[in-house]
């Protein structure tokens, strides 16, 4: 009974339980006054709307589950990771917009040596695998989806 | 059958290297010509395989000598078509990037959905041909003509289950007209797309379903489908003996015509080389040829004869989607 | 019919034919191998090739594009934990944890064995039983699907390790995000936030894409991010070579070791034959089933999920076993019951023979010649994926700093590729940053891909089915249906019980 003693507001889970919550009770509000087309037999909203309560009941679980001992560990490089993710996803569509811009193979070299070089130890030392190798890549990858595949992005100023 | 080596060797040249170096060999016949170097893009609001798909390939491999530059299908059936639309309606008004489309993506769409554009920014350039929406059933049913249909219906209200591919797409369209003109009521069951209405209408899920003649022509032939109906002014070549509404003495016509489009501010003297050299490819032999073995039903119209269709069918369509309470 | 056959061998035969099939599968293989690429894509794009090409080259050359693309894709899914194609998404779960193990030559022998063992199995019964399968095929209606559909949830519990509660949330976030866009049956917009481009929903590549291979792509950066700077990298360790050690003759996997997975890769089989046959359910529904089932079969059904070769037999064999039976519709009735099927009915449209029965009795030739086809490439395939393993595992192993932004590009562009869609790239990296979130919560993510795979087709069927039947009973009213709730309930009862009698 010790673990019924527990103090689940030290524990993560707790809260990534209150957010699922939270978020099924949104999306259950708006289904109930949002602008959904309802009054078929089984409408639109019927779907959503039991995975939202799935949701909601999983939330309680997983709350409920931090008071008596059973939660996953919070894992020690949350913020690292999650920066990362931001990092890369917003270089990732500054990729993407470049490349119909700027000219694909030139945008692709460029992020391929930001990216190893970003990477590694002393980039300049490993030229090899942070400029010759990108550049090489870059325009292995301009055969394969300018000349092979022609997605139909613009041209771009550039090569 | 045997394959000679050269052959083989240009075919697999043409193959590893992109089909680009094949088609890319056919420039410089065309001096006059109001296109610049790159390629024309053929626009589908569709994925690959299906009818528009390969009805445009068949320009891919015959216009090329005629309009100069190399031909691209290019198919885009992000956010339900509107990224096709909207990724000509945003590229440059030269001429090289047409959108191949059927009513739904461009009248439909630009009825109920939220876009930038509006009906008058299209301009048809040609049209390939229109599809008449059929109304068929698996061979054993019941059901046999559309007189049959219409007196199930009257002797019993919403007894039909008719299965069709999207909610207001080419193939639902015509029968919301029907009910419309008639008073009647089926059940309506969308599917999502053609093949899962045949599946259905085969095994038997459903009573009815709606689809475009070349896929069914078959086993209608055959036997194992019968067609009942044709929304159109005339039958359908390849279903000669299914008659059409208008015979049976209802006034529903509604076809779905493919047409190619440009941007109304592309210049007149483009869409009209466009059209000429199109019109020119698809009248060659290999053209002829190519559309009977598709079963395209190739049969092509000036960008005139198409603006007066396209602007009928916009006319039509939005006074069906009023009716029925979709757009104001 | 014996004429039509030694025609039809000296066809299949022709060293031209065996060539273009040799190089379809390379090109397949290389493809399938990058994120968001598929053999679908490839034979899209090659499709014309069948203006300039002898049919039987031709109907090769697509044929290998569609084996090696299968395959493919779990290469970059056991080698960087990357599915290239949503097929692979089940195989990557066991194949990447055994790579981690410093075991990528067993996984990915054991996928390849595996999905040319299913794939050559489904080729047969495409030729031999075609008709009686299709038959059951077309009994397959909404109530049937839905039943299928229904039953396919069970496995929530098997994609999931440690918390329940959050696999079950998992499913139903993925089953939400199927929900957006316009809604199949009344054409309303739903959950769309008022942005256009999401009238058509999200796609399937960009989804399970970003969910599984950005997230990972993510995690692994930010390691070696943290590594650089904890300066854990040893300039000595790297000297002029780009691979670091591995000793691929240390991770060989016997072809007798592989026969012992032979449960999981028939279970496999099984399922991907019978759920390709079924127009529109789709080779990573087929993957997952096979796996959720050879999980509960197997004897040491722990092991799933922490580099369990099984795991990875029955995935690949059920992603690759639908690959013959997914032909079964489109030759039995003209149905394209899959992308790649109404792929393969343009193809034969534009070679002048039209999909459905008539085309075995009309073009005898070509049909028989394409079945002999069928099977010999997966030799081939085999061939050549003996040949090119080896290269793929010690590829596996060349530093992260070089790969991840290699791999990260091809996945954005692949993605862009597939669909020609700017949507998609959007998706794809939100989808990655989703993923990136629910992996730090401790939720799993293919409970997440099942929801967003059966999600919408669980809602059609049972929309229609009520439309038709205009009452809840008529849910029951097929043996089938209630032949799948039947066996779910069976299921269910089996492993209280079990579980219990182990505790």
């Amino acid at each position: 009974m010790s673990s019924m003693l527990r103090n689940p507001l030290r524990y993560q889970d707790f809260y990534v339980g209150l957010v699922m919550i939270a978020i099924a009770a949104a999306g259950l509000l708006d289904i109930a006054y949002g602008n959904w087309r309802t009054g078929q037999t089984m409408g639109p909203q019927a779907f959503p709307q039991v995975a939202y309560i799935a949701i909601m009941m999983a939330g309680g679980l997983v709350s409920a589950n931090t008071c008596i001992g059973k939660y996953d560990a919070r894992q020690e490089e949350i913020v690292s990771v999650l920066m990362t993710a931001v990092v890369m996803v917003s270089g990732g569509v500054l990729l993407f917009l470049l490349a119909g811009r700027l000219g694909f193979t030139v945008t692709l070299a460029l992020a391929l040596m930001a990216g190893s070089s970003l990477l590694t130890q002393a980039p300049l030392r490993h030229w090899k695998t942070t400029i010759l190798l990108p550049i090489m890549a870059a325009v292995i990858m301009y055969f394969l989806f300018v000349q092979l595949i022609r997605i139909p992005l613009p041209g771009g100023l550039l090569f | 059958m045997k394959m000679h080596r050269k052959t083989l060797v240009a075919a697999l040249a043409t193959t590893v290297l992109g089909v680009a170096a094949g088609p890319t060999m056919g420039s410089d016949t065309n001096g006059d010509s109001p296109l610049g170097d790159g390629p024309i893009r053929l626009v589908i609001p569709f994925g690959p395989g299906g009818g528009s798909d390969m009805t445009a390939r068949v320009l891919t491999a015959t216009a090329p000598e005629f309009c100069g530059p190399r031909i691209d299908v290019v198919s885009m059936s992000g956010a339900a078509g509107l990224e096709a639309v909207n990724h000509v309606m945003n590229a440059e008004s030269d001429g090289h990037t047409l959108l191949v489309t059927d009513y739904g993506p461009i009248v439909t769409s630009g009825f109920v959905d939220d876009v930038e554009w509006s009906h008058d920014d299209w301009d048809p350039v040609m049209l390939f041909t229109e599809w008449l929406p059929t109304v068929y059933t698996h061979a054993d049913h019941e059901i046999d003509s559309i007189e049959d249909w219409v007196d199930k219906l009257e002797a019993e209200p919403n007894s039909v289950t008719f299965a069709h591919a999207a909610p207001l797409g080419i193939v639902h369209l015509p029968l919301i007209l029907f009910e419309m003109e008639t008073g009647l009521e089926n059940r309506h069951i969308p599917t999502s797309g053609g093949g899962e209405t045949r599946s259905m209408v085969m095994g038997e899920h459903v009573d009815l379903g709606m689809t475009l003649p070349a896929s069914i022509a078959a086993e209608v032939e055959n036997g194992t489908l019968k067609a009942l109906g044709t929304f159109a002014d005339e039958r359908a070549d390849v279903l000669p003996d299914v008659p059409t509404f208008k015979e049976a003495g209802y006034d529903v016509s509604l076809p779905a015509w493919l047409m190619i489009f440009a941007k109304n501010d592309v210049p007149q003297e483009t869409k009209e080389f466009l059209q000429d050299c199109f019109m020119e490819a698809l009248a060659t032999p290999t053209a002829e040829s190519m559309s009977d073995r598709t079963n395209a039903g190739i049969d092509p119209r000036g960008m005139e004869d198409s603006a007066e269709l396209y602007h009928n069918t916009v006319e039509m369509v939005g006074s069906i989607l009023r009716e029925i309470g979709e757009i104001d | 019919m014996l004429e039509a056959l030694t025609d039809a061998l000296s066809l299949a035969l022709d060293p031209s034919v065996l060539l273009f099939v040799a190089l379809g599968i390379l090109l397949g293989i290389t493809l399938g191998a990058i994120p968001g690429l598929s053999g679908d894509m490839a034979i899209a794009l090659l499709l014309p090739t069948v203006f300039y090409l002898e049919p039987a080259s031709a109907l090769g050359l697509l044929v290998g594009i569609y084996k090696g693309g299968m395959f493919g894709g779990s290469i970059s899914g056991i080698t960087f934990g990357v599915p290239g194609t949503p097929g692979a998404a089940a195989t990557t779960i066991d194949g990447y944890q055994a790579k981690l193990k410093g075991k990528p030559n067993r996984a990915l022998h054991t996928a390849l064995y595996s999905s040319v063992a299913g794939d050559t199995s489904s080729d047969l019964i495409l030729i031999f039983i075609a008709l009686p399968l299709a038959a059951v095929a077309l009994k397959f209606g909404p109530v049937e699907f839905f039943a299928l559909y229904a039953f396919s949830l069970l496995l929530i519990s098997a994609l999931t390790r440690g918390q329940l509660a959050k696999g079950v949330a998992a499913c139903a976030l993925g089953i939400l995000l199927s929900m957006i866009g316009r809604d199949p049956i009344g054409g309303s917009l739903r959950m769309t936030f008022g942005i256009p481009e999401l009238a058509g929903g999200l796609s399937l590549i960009p989804v399970l894409v970003g969910i599984f291979a950005v997230s990972e792509l993510i995690v692994q950066v930010s390691k070696a991010w943290a590594a650089k700077s904890r300066a854990i990298v040893e300039d000595a360790k790297e000297k002029s070579n780009m691979f670091s050690d591995y000793d691929a003759a240390a991770d060989k996997l016997p072809f007798r070791d592989f026969l012992k997975l032979w449960k999981a890769t028939a279970i496999g089989t099984g399922t991907g034959t019978l759920i390709g046959a079924l127009p529109g359910a789709g080779s990573s529904l087929a993957a997952f089933i096979s796996y959720g089932l050879a999980q509960r079969f197997s004897r040491s059904g722990d092991e799933f999920g922490k580099g369990s070769m099984e795991g990875v037999a029955s995935a690949e064999a059920g992603n690759s076993a639908t690959s013959g039976s997914t032909l079964i519709p489109l030759f039995a009735f003209g149905i394209p019951g899959s992308a790649t099927a109404a792929l393969f009915g343009a193809a034969f449209i534009l070679m002048g023979m039209t999909p459905g029965p008539n085309m075995v009795r009309d073009h005898s030739d070509v049909i028989y010649a394409l079945f002999i086809i069928l099977v010999y490439a997966n030799m081939v395939n085999l061939l050549m994926g003996k040949v090119l393993l080896p290269y793929y595992s010690k590829m596996s192993m060349v530093q992260p700093r070089i790969l991840l932004p290699i791999v990260f590009c091809l996945a954005i562009f692949g993605t862009y590729a597939a669909g020609n869609s700017f949507v998609d790239v959007w998706v794809l990296l939100g989808a990655g940053l989703l993923g990136v979130v629910l992996r730090l919560y401790g939720f799993p993510l293919a409970p997440l891909i099942l929801g967003f795979i059966v999600g919408p087709g669980a809602e059609r069927a049972l929309r229609q089915s009520l439309l038709i039947g205009g009452e809840w009973s008529y849910l029951f009213s097929s043996p089938i249906a209630i032949g799948f709730y039947v066996t779910a309930l069976g299921l269910i009862l089996l492993f209280t019980l079990l579980l219990r009698n182990k505790a």
